[in-house]
């Protein structure tokens, strides 16, 4: 099995090494050539999205075949770097992963092409964008605890950089608070993750420890996690410190309360990078690390999930139907979406979990096309409040048609991804037994409707109002580019779901297996 | 050896770890109790001069020569410490016109 | 014929995409293009689907009528949802109405919304919902009929609102879209509750659950009973007919029956030949449609049966007696659709499948020509008021006659369409498998109110005087050749349904759908009696609504203030209005504000800042101990010290004692 290497890395380190190296880029052009800084951006997210899709097409190509013949297995990378600790640069994709990258690389080629207009500061603002980036990316693409863990701190200081700065609304507040909730949760799992890392160690009894994810798995399957420690079942005592703390970024009920505000609080760009990739890390974590590592844990704290996940969906709901700014209104829409995706991991089918990671793509993809639209006329009109709004439609009719596309794949209309997905949610969770939360989970579709319905109307349909005639359309092709990209991948995989959940299927079937076999055992 | 020295009891390694306790002693309460900042930075080199005398007497005792490295190293950090101490204490007094201790007290909660 | 004509049917779904596609994104400001390619593709998609009913009557002895074609749309563990085409005479007839109706209602709009500024827009969302209706028409299995039911949803929001700087409109739009998805919760639970309660079962292994034909095989081979046994009663009701119900939840909303009826009549906001195509002849009659392509779920249970027709004959009753006190010509022919849809649910209720679609097809004929007729009427008087109408026989005939052909399907003149449709229904109400007298009553008393009231119609807009302004013209030739095309089948499609015709003619032999629907061998013997009586109970009301209306013998004013509260009652449509809007603006929001006050309170304020407001009290508190003398510090590090070396002491001597 030759590794596949471009210059000595591996293309899944090098979607790491790209934004990364862009950031040194820009970090040595000077603050006052703008469109240089702009350029360089873009064509690092260019390429790493060119990579992205590489991945996803060899991913694609990989279903069906024989593990000797894929190429997925090819990609991963291991370079050892403090023997001691058992840490080393480790990288390697599966189905999910590799939707995840082509997720991230979406959103921030979009990003990139939103932020053209920042004006303020936009070397700085260019080089927090895309540090957050390189670090989401390092959270989807590593097997290392070490790194996974580190990528994940590293993408939440930019994010506390670009709204503190960038920001609008309550932005000192809403900045410090998610920057508390993250690092909090992330201080939680990592106390979980330390106690799978010396369990393991201690269980194994190799020379040195190891973060090494195989390295826990290995664990795993000989039986490390099975003891009782003091009194508790080990995976039931360390599986909730893992799940809470990446269940706050998730975010899950009740720790959602800092999501809706820093999307209403960040610039564009920033909103969709948190809304469509950020969330995603915490689903992400507890998909690639928590119930692998301790699926018999997952099986007996599933139900807890399944329980906050119907507050996410339903209550989500009613508290965006009650808002009357723009981004308050996607923000509790996707604290509600999200609870989908919980609900797609708590039914614990390989149905509803591969439900749940098309989801995460769907609505990553959408939410990042709701703010790239909010902040288009938000720029320009500087309130996004319903009762001050409407009829914009008149003057900006291709942001009012976009966003009247974003609320149907928000609604959830068939067509766009969103609907594909949340559909699976919803067979997934009857199929694993949570009935009631699969009648919840249909339910749900009707606040949804009520708000995005309520939201399209408020702000651009209604008589002419001779206050927004000032506005200025995105009319030119760059201009319209990043919402027709976006626009165009919902269509894409709505239309024909299985570029996406065939990828995703073994990953889900695998976790699923492994959770049917804790359960059973 | 003279008889007279002879004559008194041999100075065991217990000694010098009493000598050192008093000096600690005699700094310690020279830094608790003295407001004068020079006081105060005296005493504390007591202290260390305290340690040093221990360092050496259990270096003997254990036939090695670590414990008067170790010396060494603190006399030079001592040195240090105190030129960067009396730095402090000459801008303290510029700036205050006094080098009692508790005119600074920038750290108040 | 076989899957190797596949093609075809894929073509009458995807031309009218295309079309939208096109029309929409390439040639959105080339109106004449836009047009051109719209009608196209629904032009495409009629002969395609004339060309699969010629093939489907024609097929020989013991050669399948029908075939299904899929491809895999989501494959996920166990579950397969399938994506696919299904052309067998029932859905033949269900897209040839559509494309049928469709094709002219496409040319009548180039006249219609001549200068319109969203002309492109318009002809791209017309041609989106002919690809999402004939999708829900030639759809295989549960999951993907719900798909293009939602996307119908959405063609219908879009085409309500199309004129967004209307609040009223956009309104319309929004509630069409709300009250279909309460129905559409209904049914999405259904079919999931459908799919699993099926999958479970052994007997069930290697068919699909969502699968229209696998699901029929299931239950004609005693599923059923199966399904019924093997999972507990749920709601007090055996499983099975619990997902009847909750499936027939979402022909409610669509189909606009009682009590999820209240978008239709608001949709008329929309331009009227949307009305005509989507909220009279196709998209409203989706419902009826999906239950005769599901009617196997419903046959073993007599009770969900009867459930169904109560529901449609409680609509159809209901409608017609509010179309009674209607002034806009376009809000009477909705509440005359929304009975006519009610007959056709109970037809389904009473008699099966084959009477339901009969007299949707019929329906979907002259009501759209009713409509159209409306909307040249409109056109020419720039209102939709009656009561500013008059007169206009002399100045529009062409409108004029198609108008009286289409009332007089509608009024079920003997001889026209919907004759011999209402007949089958009232026969199966009388004579049929599950007959009920209260039933019958309600369905001659509609009978005889859409007499009533058609001709009050009829007598208001082309009789009398003229009472609005200008000076009105007919309409140009094309807008009137469509209501001519229209016409002709508005007459004459209810003659395939005369028994002395056609009985044990080969078409209607074999099966009519791939589902086993069951063809009652043909059209029944012809009910003379009960004709006579349907005939009687509808001239009645005709020629009351003629003296009222037309010739003015009876002073319609007079008994208007006589029975003032019941004119009330109707015109205020029973308070459902108000009802809902109640629990829309009060309820609804009332739950959402408890929940963000609980969000913004209790949560953030509450426990949240709860948090951030102790740890700062904390600090504060500790802060004490900074006194900034270094006095302080240095006690508390000797204490410190002490407290440690104590600490090392004591364990040291605990541990040498022990």
């Amino acid at each position: 099995m030759e590794p596949v290497r471009f210059l000595g890395l591996s293309p899944l380190s090098w979607v790491v090494a790209i934004p990364a190296l862009t950031t040194l880029g820009i970090l040595f052009t000077p603050s006052a050539a703008k469109n240089a800084v702009r350029r360089i951006a873009l064509a690092g997210m260019t390429l790493t999205f060119g990579i992205a899709i590489w991945i996803l097409v060899q991913a694609a190509g990989d279903v069906g075949l024989d593990a000797s013949a894929r190429v997925l297995p090819r990609l991963a990378q291991k370079v050892e770097w403090v023997r001691e600790l058992g840490i080393s640069w480790n990288v390697g994709a599966d189905g999910m992963g590799a939707a995840m990258v082509f997720l991230t690389s979406i959103v921030i080629f979009a990003g990139v092409l939103v932020s053209w207009s920042v004006e303020d500061r936009t070397k700085e603002f260019y080089l927090s964008l895309i540090a957050l980036v390189t670090g989401v990316f390092g959270v989807f693409v590593s097997r290392d605890l070490f790194w996974f863990y580190f990528s994940y701190e590293l993408a939440v200081i930019p994010m506390y950089l670009l709204i503190g700065i960038w920001g609008s609304t309550n932005k000192e507040y809403a900045s410090m608070k998610l920057t508390l909730y993250l690092t909090t949760g992330a201080v939680c799992a990592l106390v979980g993750l330390l106690m799978v890392y010396f369990r393991a160690w201690a269980f194994l009894k190799t020379p040195y420890p190891s973060f090494d994810l195989d390295y826990i798995l290995m664990a795993r399957d000989a039986g490390a996690f099975d003891a009782t420690w003091r009194g508790m079942d080990f995976q039931v005592f360390a599986f909730p410190f893992l799940l809470f703390g990446f269940g706050a970024i998730a975010p899950m009920w009740p720790l959602h309360t800092w999501s809706p505000m820093g999307h209403a609080a960040a610039p564009s760009a920033a909103s969709m990078l948190h809304a469509g990739v950020l969330m995603k890390l915490g689903s992400f974590a507890i998909l690639r690390i928590a119930v692998p590592a301790l699926p018999e844990g997952a099986v007996w704290w599933m139900p807890v999930v399944a329980v906050l996940c119907m507050f996410n969906i339903l209550y989500g709901g009613l508290v965006a139907i009650a808002q009357k700014d723009m981004k308050f209104i996607v923000g509790y829409s996707s604290s509600s979406h999200m609870g989908y995706v919980l609900l797609g991991i708590a039914s614990m089918t390989s149905l509803g979990i591969n439900g749940a990671i098309f989801l995460m793509f769907a609505h990553g993809v959408m939410t990042a096309l709701a703010f790239a639209l909010i902040g288009f006329f938000y720029d320009q009109t500087h309130v996004r409040t319903i009762p001050d709004l409407g009829g914009m439609s008149h003057q900006i009719p291709f942001i009012g048609t976009a966003f009247v596309f974003m609320s149907m794949a928000s609604a959830g209309v068939p067509g766009f991804a969103n609907f594909a997905s949340e559909v699976m949610v919803m067979f997934g969770a009857w199929q694993g037994g949570l009935k009631w939360q699969a009648v919840v989970a249909v339910l749900g579709i009707v606040p949804t409707g009520v708000y995005l319905l309520r939201a399209v109307k408020g702000a651009f349909f209604g008589p002419r109002n001779p206050r927004w005639d000032g506005l200025r359309d995105a009319v030119t092709p760059f201009q319209r580019l990043p919402f027709l990209f976006l626009i165009s991948v919902l269509l894409l995989f709505g239309f024909w779901p299985r570029l996406l959940t065939d990828v995703i299927g073994e990953s889900a079937d695998e976790l699923a297996g492994l959770l049917a076999r804790a359960g059973g055992g | 050896m003279t008889p007279l020295l002879a004559a008194l009891p041999p100075v065991t390694v217990q000694h010098y770890l009493l000598l050192s306790g008093l000096l600690f002693a005699v700094g310690l309460v020279g830094v608790l109790f003295r407001r004068n900042i020079i006081i105060v930075l005296m005493c504390l080199e007591l202290m260390l001069s305290a340690a040093n005398l221990a360092f050496v007497a259990f270096s003997r005792v254990h036939g090695n020569l670590q414990g008067q490295v170790m010396v060494f190293f603190s006399i030079a950090v001592a040195a240090a410490e105190a030129a960067v101490a009396l730095s402090i204490i000459i801008a303290l007094y510029r700036a205050r016109g006094g080098v009692d201790v508790e005119d600074a007290a920038e750290m108040k909660g | 014929m076989g899957p190797e004509l596949a093609p075809f049917a894929w073509a009458i779904l995807f031309a009218p995409l295309a079309a939208a596609g096109v029309a929409g994104l390439l040639v959105r400001r080339r109106r004449g293009l836009a047009a051109a390619v719209a009608v196209s593709g629904m032009a495409v998609g009629l002969l395609c689907t004339l060309y699969l009913l010629a093939r489907s009557l024609g097929a020989g002895e013991g050669e399948p009528t029908g075939f299904v074609h899929n491809v895999d749309w989501i494959r996920a563990g166990a579950f397969t949802a399938r994506f696919g085409v299904v052309a067998d005479r029932l859905s033949l007839l269900m897209a040839l109405v559509v494309t049928g109706v469709g094709t002219p209602i496409f040319v009548y709009s180039i006249g219609y919304m001549h200068g319109d500024e969203g002309y492109g827009r318009f002809f791209a969302c017309l041609s989106l919902f002919a690809f999402s209706m004939l999708g829900i028409v030639l759809s295989t299995n549960l999951l993907q009929t719900f798909v293009f039911w939602e996307l119908v949803g959405l063609s219908s929001y879009l085409l309500i609102g199309f004129w967004f700087g209307k609040d009223s409109a956009v309104e319309a739009g929004k509630k069409a879209f709300m009250v279909n998805r309460v129905g559409d919760f209904g049914f999405l639970t259904g079919i999931i509750l459908l799919c699993w309660s099926a999958a479970s079962l052994p007997s069930f292994a290697g068919r699909n659950p969502l699968d229209f034909a696998d699901l029929a095989a299931f239950y004609r081979a005693g599923g059923y009973e199966e399904l019924a046994k093997a999972s507990p009663h749920l709601l007090g009701l055996p499983v099975p007919a619990l997902a009847a119900l909750l499936v027939f939840c979402g022909a409610v909303g669509k189909s606009a029956q009682f009590p999820l009826h209240v978008w239709l009549p608001d949709a008329m906001e929309g331009p009227t030949p949307v009305s005509a195509l989507m909220h009279a002849a196709t998209m409203v009659a989706a419902g009826v449609y999906m239950i005769c392509r599901v009617f196997f779920l419903f046959e073993p249970f007599p009770e969900a049966l009867h459930a169904v027709a109560w529901i449609g004959g409680l609509t159809a009753f209901m409608a017609a007696t509010i179309a009674l006190v209607q002034t806009d010509i376009k809000k009477v022919l909705a509440y005359s659709t929304l009975s006519q849809l009610g007959y056709m649910v109970m037809a389904v209720g009473l008699a099966g499948a084959t009477a339901g679609m009969f007299h949707l097809t019929t329906h979907a004929f002259f009501k759209a020509l009713l409509f159209l007729c409306s909307g040249s009427v409109i056109h020419a008087c720039h209102s939709q008021e009656i009561t500013e109408m008059g007169g206009l026989r002399k100045a529009m005939p062409s409108t004029f006659w198609t108008w009286i052909i289409g009332t007089a399907a509608l009024v079920a003149v003997p001889g026209t369409a919907g004759f011999f449709s209402k007949d089958e229904i009232l026969a199966a109400a009388a004579h049929g498998e599950h007959a009920s007298l209260p039933l019958l009553v309600v369905g001659l008393v509609t009978a005889g109110l859409t007499a009533f009231y058609m001709l009050r119609c009829t007598a208001l807009t082309f009789f009398g005087e003229y009472r609005g302004h200008g000076h009105p013209h007919e309409s140009p030739a094309v807008m009137t050749l469509p209501l001519w095309f229209l016409a002709v089948p508005a007459l004459l499609v209810g003659w395939l349904g005369f028994p002395l015709l056609f009985h044990g003619h080969p078409w209607f032999q074999g099966e009519f759908g791939i589902t086993g629907v069951k063809v009652h061998e043909g059209p029944h013997e012809f009910h003379l009696p009960l004709a006579l009586v349907g005939t009687a109970f509808a001239a009645a009301g005709g020629i009351l609504g003629w003296m009222v209306f037309g010739a003015r013998r009876i002073d319609a004013a007079a008994w208007k203030e006589r029975l003032l509260p019941l004119h009330t009652l109707l015109s205020r449509k029973y308070f459902l209005d108000e009802f809902y809007l109640w629990l829309v603006r009060t309820v609804q929001q009332g739950i959402a504000e408890c929940s963000d006050f609980f969000e913004q309170n209790v949560l953030i304020r509450g426990v949240v800042d709860g948090l951030s407001a102790a740890v700062k009290a904390s600090g504060r508190a500790l802060r004490e101990l900074q006194t900034g003398s270094i006095h302080t510090y240095v006690r508390f590090a000797l204490a410190g010290s002490v407290l440690v070396v104590a600490w090392v002491i004591l364990s040291a001597a605990r541990g040498g004692n022990g």
